[in-house]
């Protein structure tokens, strides 16, 4: 549909206003919300993960194009809620505590609101407590940790620890990523899965949660 | 003395990690002690030299003190980098608040103080001092994240803070040559987020002048991955590249000329801090031998080391080089 490959250039090229003004004139014109996150937004965000991913566009890009999504999701998200439009699941994400780097989270936030999940960003410096309050407070499918400096890196095991504690780990998927992370670290403290960069990240999510 | 004359006595097998902080081990004094008071600083350093007998020696790296000479609020841990709480510069008449101070009447004298002594104490090895980047320095001030948006929605703005704080790291640059500093080495860790022509525009021009200004040996460090900006960072005519470890140095050689010095790249954290002496030694001697023909290389870490890292693999670096000269 003409207007919704409007709605992802847009995106791409961040004119947020844009965006927003497209979302409504589709609603009017009648197209189903549904058709409009999948064939728009989500559409021009994965888009942008896989030119991010392939160096073909870079930070400052990516963030304005995330910009450009919440401005057509601010429109959407009241219709999409009413029209009973199930996200895939739940997320909450925050950068761990010590650590206030948050532009590779917000990145993953993103591309997971783009891929069809509901996110809560719990922000940066983010205690155990509070992601495990987070995650008692309404039903979490996955609880998703940022890291940047090494120092940090190690608190989220401790993280992992709390839930474990509090009795939550078994109906919560943890997953981690940060650029120091790797692999191997995400087994070594136990966490579901890691992804290396937003794009990934989303992919990540539907897998461990087995939706498409 | 020059910065080339005392490092052509110094033998082919160049080793000068980023390596300030491991060193108030040897001290037994907090990152914050450091930072704030230059004897203690030079102390450490002074450790450090003779523990390690590097060819290059560096303070140590603070990319908070032009952002706090500008009067921005800073958050200083006793053991921890210091950081910039707040960065309150959103638009024009925000930043037309801020003045150039005199870099004495900051703590920009701690480094200015440290430079002098080491320069006037270390007679065999180039003392080279720090600066942050223009890019960077912008982006404490606005934010990282909206001074990466400004490149697109805002560029007046961001240029106009870019010739703010070019100015600001050009009086301190000259306020470091005069205390001695035989180089300079700019810091522009926020570098690696831009496009190569984002690079040149918001970072590379500035750096350019800068260069020009000051008119000694001046080195660009950026962390990261800096692959497809190294043609941009030769651009700026600076006399050597600092490359993190996520670059192939040993690739990328070939597009470098060889009168700019490639300083790098063994893994700061995973290898040198929390690795092994053999995970070191193996990196150094692949980099050793991968980077042979150029005489342009120095051996160094990727980025700055962190202060808890295992000083016997920075011995590890040293251990590897010397192996080398004497095979010579
Ligand atoms: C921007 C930046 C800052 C900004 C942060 C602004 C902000 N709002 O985020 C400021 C200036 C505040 C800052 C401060 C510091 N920083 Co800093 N910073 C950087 C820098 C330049 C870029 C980081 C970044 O945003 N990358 C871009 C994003 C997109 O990448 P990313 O975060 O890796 O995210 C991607 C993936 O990792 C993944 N991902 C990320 N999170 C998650 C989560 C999940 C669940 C998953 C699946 C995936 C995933 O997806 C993302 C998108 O693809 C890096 C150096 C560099 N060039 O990499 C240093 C760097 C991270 N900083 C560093 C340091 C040391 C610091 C300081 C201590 C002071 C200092 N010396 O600079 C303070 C610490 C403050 C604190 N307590 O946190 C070091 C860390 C060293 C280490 N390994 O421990 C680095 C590597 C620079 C260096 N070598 O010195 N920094």
């Amino acid at each position: 549909m003409e207007i919704l490959k409007k709605i992802s250039e847009n995106l791409q090229t961040g004119n947020a206003p844009k965006v927003g003004e497209l979302v409504n004139k589709a609603l009017q014109q009648g197209v189903s919300p549904k058709d409009i996150l999948e064939g728009g937004l989500i559409d021009g965000m994965n888009t942008i993960g896989v030119k991010f991913k392939n160096n073909e566009v870079y930070v400052p890009e990516v963030l304005i194009a995330a910009r450009a999504m919440h401005a057509g999701m601010d429109v959407l998200k009241p219709i999409l809620s009413d029209s009973g439009v199930e996200p895939l699941g739940k997320v909450i994400i925050g950068t761990v505590k010590g650590d206030l780097h948050d532009i590779g989270k917000n990145l993953v936030k993103m591309m997971m609101e783009g891929a069809g999940f509901e996110v809560i960003d719990l922000g940066v410096d983010v205690a155990a407590d509070k992601f495990v309050e987070a995650v008692k407070e309404s039903k979490t499918d996955i609880l998703a940790m940022s890291a940047l400096l090494t120092t940090t890196m190690p608190y989220m095991r401790t993280v992992i620890e709390a839930i474990e504690k509090a009795g939550l780990r078994g109906q919560v998927k943890i997953m981690v990523g940060g650029a120091p992370i790797t692999d191997n670290f995400a087994k070594e403290i136990n966490a579901d899965g890691y992804a290396p960069d937003a794009a990934s990240a989303a992919e990540k999510c539907k897998e461990l949660l087995k939706v498409s | 003395m020059d910065f080339y004359k005392k490092l052509s006595n110094r033998g082919t097998v160049l080793v000068a990690p980023l390596m300030g902080l491991p060193g108030i081990q040897l001290t037994k004094t907090t990152i914050k002690e450091n930072l704030e008071n230059a004897e203690i600083q030079f102390q450490t350093i002074k450790k450090l030299k003779g523990k390690f007998n590097p060819d290059i020696v560096f303070p140590l790296m603070d990319l908070s003190v032009e952002a706090e000479a500008l009067g921005l609020k800073i958050k200083k841990p006793d053991n921890e980098s210091f950081t910039v709480e707040e960065h309150p510069i959103k638009n024009i008449s925000d930043l037309k608040q801020l003045s150039i101070p005199d870099p004495k009447s900051t703590r920009l004298a701690v480094f200015l103080e440290t430079v002098k002594k080491m320069s006037r104490e270390f007679t065999d090895i180039p003392s080279v001092a720090y600066t942050i980047g223009p890019y960077s320095l912008a982006g404490l001030l606005s934010g990282t994240e909206n001074t990466a948006m400004n490149t697109v929605m805002q560029p007046e703005f961001l240029h106009e803070t870019l010739k703010f704080v070019t100015e600001l790291i050009n009086v301190y640059g000259k306020a470091l040559i005069e205390a001695g500093a035989e180089g300079i080495c700019i810091l522009e860790p926020a570098g690696s987020l831009l496009s190569p022509q984002m690079f040149e525009e918001f970072s590379g021009n500035y750096i350019k002048q800068l260069k020009q200004s000051w008119k000694l040996p001046v080195f660009l460090h950026i962390c990261g991955n800096t692959t497809n900006i190294i043609p941009k960072m030769l651009e700026t005519a600076c006399d050597g590249l600092s490359l993190d470890s996520a670059v192939d140095i040993i690739n990328m050689k070939q597009n470098i000329p060889e009168n700019i010095l490639i300083f790098g790249n063994i893994n700061p954290v995973a290898t040198i801090a929390y690795g092994s002496r053999e995970d070191v030694e193996r990196e150094a001697t692949a980099l050793i031998e991968g980077m042979r023909h150029g005489k342009n290389y120095v051996l160094s870490s990727g980025c700055d080391i962190p202060a808890d890292a295992k000083l016997d693999n920075i011995q590890a670096m040293f251990d590897i080089a010397e192996k080398y000269k004497m095979g010579e």
